[in-house]
């Protein structure tokens, strides 16, 4: 395994123009993050970032949420205004800002985001939809979402990073956190469709309590580099978590996806499944944990990703990994990898497919079972859309 | 391309082998399948029934070392196997091949658009509405007694010996081809599921009487139903003898040893 070397010129990522701008707070998380060291990473290709010619940039955020009482939205610029109370409650609290040094650039200059709030027992039946758009070459975005679903609230959002065709790198730096509070369910569907010149370095987490429900959908085809550390807490007794992933690396694309689940209610279930599929020379990581503390008995979890290589210089590395600290449980982890069957191919060559199409049937079967299980049609759709848009 | 004129399928003095291998399966087949008739191949286990339909189909693991086969006026040995399915030929496998997360319905779509394509124009204008294609595969899929929740299931996906075959011949009566060939459609089938396919088999000749249709089969059984105009004895890579349908009968009560004893002049060959 050939290790990526970081960066060189020193430990700033990106700086802003102007940082005299910045807030109190956001000047000491800014001194924070640039004293950070820069991860070390064996999969993520960081050496081509050229950060001198990155800039902060704001305004990246478009939301369309639906009217429901009581439910909350807003960007979070208008939500620090309108519900500093909140915003302070919660920022910061689910994912760890002192520690990567990516989360911590967007702990200091985060503008662009959107504050998600459903009160107790709240249904929102239409899905609230945040898009962050890389607005042009040589923008650093930091795109902070933040879901919090009280007791018992219904809640679906669909978060995805794009941008338009760029000529040149840009870098997006997200954070995610969500809180589904006793018996909330949450479902977070979060795509990357960014143009294949832009990094994105993320951290998302959730932090799921007593019988409440996150179902999570994380899909990657765009980027050149993705990094995204994601974290569930199954904090509370029979929290469930329901976890799709789908990647497709083209190209030079090296895309990794590291979710972490972490048990520690009594009788909380996971399920997480990932498809990979890798292409050209694209190189896709899939760094999955199942963690079982002391406390989770009675945990029911299973990891698997199944990974399917469509040219021979396409790589990738699947590492399921476990630890278990309680005795009453049932885990169960894995990966699977394989090529396109060349007897499926003929079949349906046979039958006047040709070579193109029959390849373009067998990978959209092959993320059959991950799309089919995505909750809504045009979701569902879209996701087709993106898959074969590469084939 | 269903409304072309008939044609017969003249096999030319076939040697195959399989590709990097040195051994010749088939060692010169001469065999003319002819519009509008049914021929039936018969021979012994490793003879290479398959090897001739495979290769007709145009699998890369065989490989031609000379002879052709004519069809359309073209030697079919030299297309694509999609041209070929597209010119009219159709094999059902005798292993058909299971595709994970693709649905039959799905599948079928894409094979009866794939027919309907031409050369220079937008694949949309061409396809089937989408209500007529849903009745066509309705209806065939009563002939041949499937159940509706077949089109929803992963194309062969967990399919019994028996679901294969059936689905085999589901996509013959949707693609309508002129030149059938069918390797061992009848194994696996119970008695029952038997008569049905090849009702299947007889009704979609019927619907197209010019279709030639080259059956292989180990068993007179299946010629009961779908009878054949002419019967062919592939052994050892060769086409040694030829007859009506009587021949059949006589291979059903006799066994191969005497057409090898007439042939190679050694019963234990
Ligand atoms: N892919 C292959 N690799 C190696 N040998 C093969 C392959 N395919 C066929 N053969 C050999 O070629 C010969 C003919 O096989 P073939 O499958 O054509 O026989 P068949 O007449 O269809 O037999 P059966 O009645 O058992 O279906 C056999 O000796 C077989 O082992
Ligand atoms: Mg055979």
């Amino acid at each position: 395994m050939q290790a990526y070397n970081a960066p060189q010129n020193g430990a700033a990522v990106v700086e802003p123009q102007d940082s005299t701008a910045l807030s109190t707070d956001q000047q000491v998380a800014l001194e924070q993050a640039r004293g950070l060291p820069l991860p070390v990473w064996k999969r993520t290709r960081l050496d081509g970032l050229e950060v001198d010619t990155l800039y902060p940039t704001f305004g990246a955020v478009e939301i369309d949420a639906p009217v429901t009482p009581g439910l909350y939205v807003a960007d979070l610029q208008t939500a620090l205004r309108e519900k500093p109370e909140l915003v302070a409650k919660y920022r910061g609290e689910a994912v760890v800002d002192d520690k990567n040094k990516f989360v911590a650039y967007n702990a200091a200059l985060a503008r662009d985001g959107v504050v998600v709030y459903v009160p107790r027992n709240v249904e929102v039946t239409e899905p609230i939809r945040v898009t962050y758009r890389v607005p042009q070459a040589g923008a650093a975005i930091f795109p902070r979402t933040l879901v919090i679903a009280e007791a018992n609230s219904h809640v679906t959002v669909i978060e995805e990073f794009t941008s338009g065709l760029l000529n040149n790198q840009a870098l997006v730096i997200p954070v995610s956190e969500i809180w589904a509070n006793d018996g909330a369910h949450v479902r977070f569907m979060s795509l990357q469709t960014l143009d294949p010149h832009v990094s994105l370095l993320g951290a998302q987490t959730a932090i799921v309590d007593r019988d409440a429900s996150i179902f999570w959908m994380s899909g990657a085809v765009g980027a050149d580099v993705q990094h995204m550390d994601m974290a569930v807490r199954l904090a509370g007794n029979g929290s469930a978590l329901d976890w799709l992933g789908f990647t497709f690396a083209t190209g030079k694309q090296n895309l990794l996806w590291a979710p972490t689940v972490n048990h520690v209610g009594l009788s909380t279930t996971a399920q997480i499944t990932w498809k990979t599929a890798v292409a050209d020379t694209g190189y896709a990581i899939f760094d999955g944990m199942i963690k079982i503390d002391h406390s989770a008995q009675g945990t029911n979890s299973d990891l698997r990703d199944h990974v399917l290589h469509l040219s021979p210089a396409a790589r990738s590395d699947s590492i399921p990994g476990l630890e278990i600290d309680a005795n009453e449980v049932k885990a169960g982890h894995g990966s699977t990898s394989g090529q396109v069957d060349e007897e499926q191919l003929f079949y349906l060559q046979a039958r006047g497919l040709n070579r193109r199409e029959a390849l373009r049937m067998i990978v959209l079967g092959f993320f059959a079972s991950v799309i089919e299980r995505v909750p809504l049609e045009d979701v569902r759709d879209r996701v087709l859309e993106l898959i074969d848009g590469k084939l | 391309m269903p409304n072309q004129q008939s044609s017969n399928l003249e096999i030319r003095d076939l040697h195959v082998r399989i590709t990097g291998e040195d051994r010749e399966i088939l060692k010169g087949i001469n065999l003319t399948v002819e519009a509008g008739k049914i021929h039936a191949i018969m021979g012994p286990n490793g003879s290479g029934k398959s090897t001739l339909a495979y290769t007709l189909a145009g699998h890369p693991r065989y490989e031609v070392i000379s002879g052709e086969a004519l069809y359309h006026d073209e030697n079919v040995l030299e297309l694509a196997p999609e041209e070929r399915s597209r010119l009219g030929l159709f094999l059902a496998f005798q292993y058909p091949v299971a595709v994970a997360g693709v649905s039959v319905a799905n599948f079928l779509r894409a094979a009866v658009n794939a027919h309907r394509g031409e050369e220079g124009k937008d694949p949309k204008t061409t396809a089937m509405p989408i209500a007529q294609f849903r009745k066509m595969m309705q209806s065939q899929m009563q002939l041949l007694e499937m159940a509706p929740e077949f089109q929803r299931r992963y194309l062969n996906e967990g399919f019994s010996g028996g679901e294969k075959k059936r689905l085999e011949i589901l996509q013959m009566a949707m693609l309508q081809p002129n030149m059938a060939i069918m390797d061992e459609t009848d194994s696996g089938l119970d008695i029952d599921a038997l008569r049905i396919v090849a009702n299947g088999v007889n009704t979609v000749k019927e619907q197209n009487p010019e279709m030639g249709v080259l059956v292989i089969t180990h068993y007179q059984r299946l010629l009961n139903y779908i009878k054949p105009d002419r019967v062919h004895v592939l052994m050892d890579g060769l086409m040694v003898r030829e007859g009506g349908p009587e021949l059949a009968l006589e291979l059903e009560s006799k066994g191969y040893d005497f057409i090898r004893e007439e042939v190679f002049g050694n019963a234990s060959l």
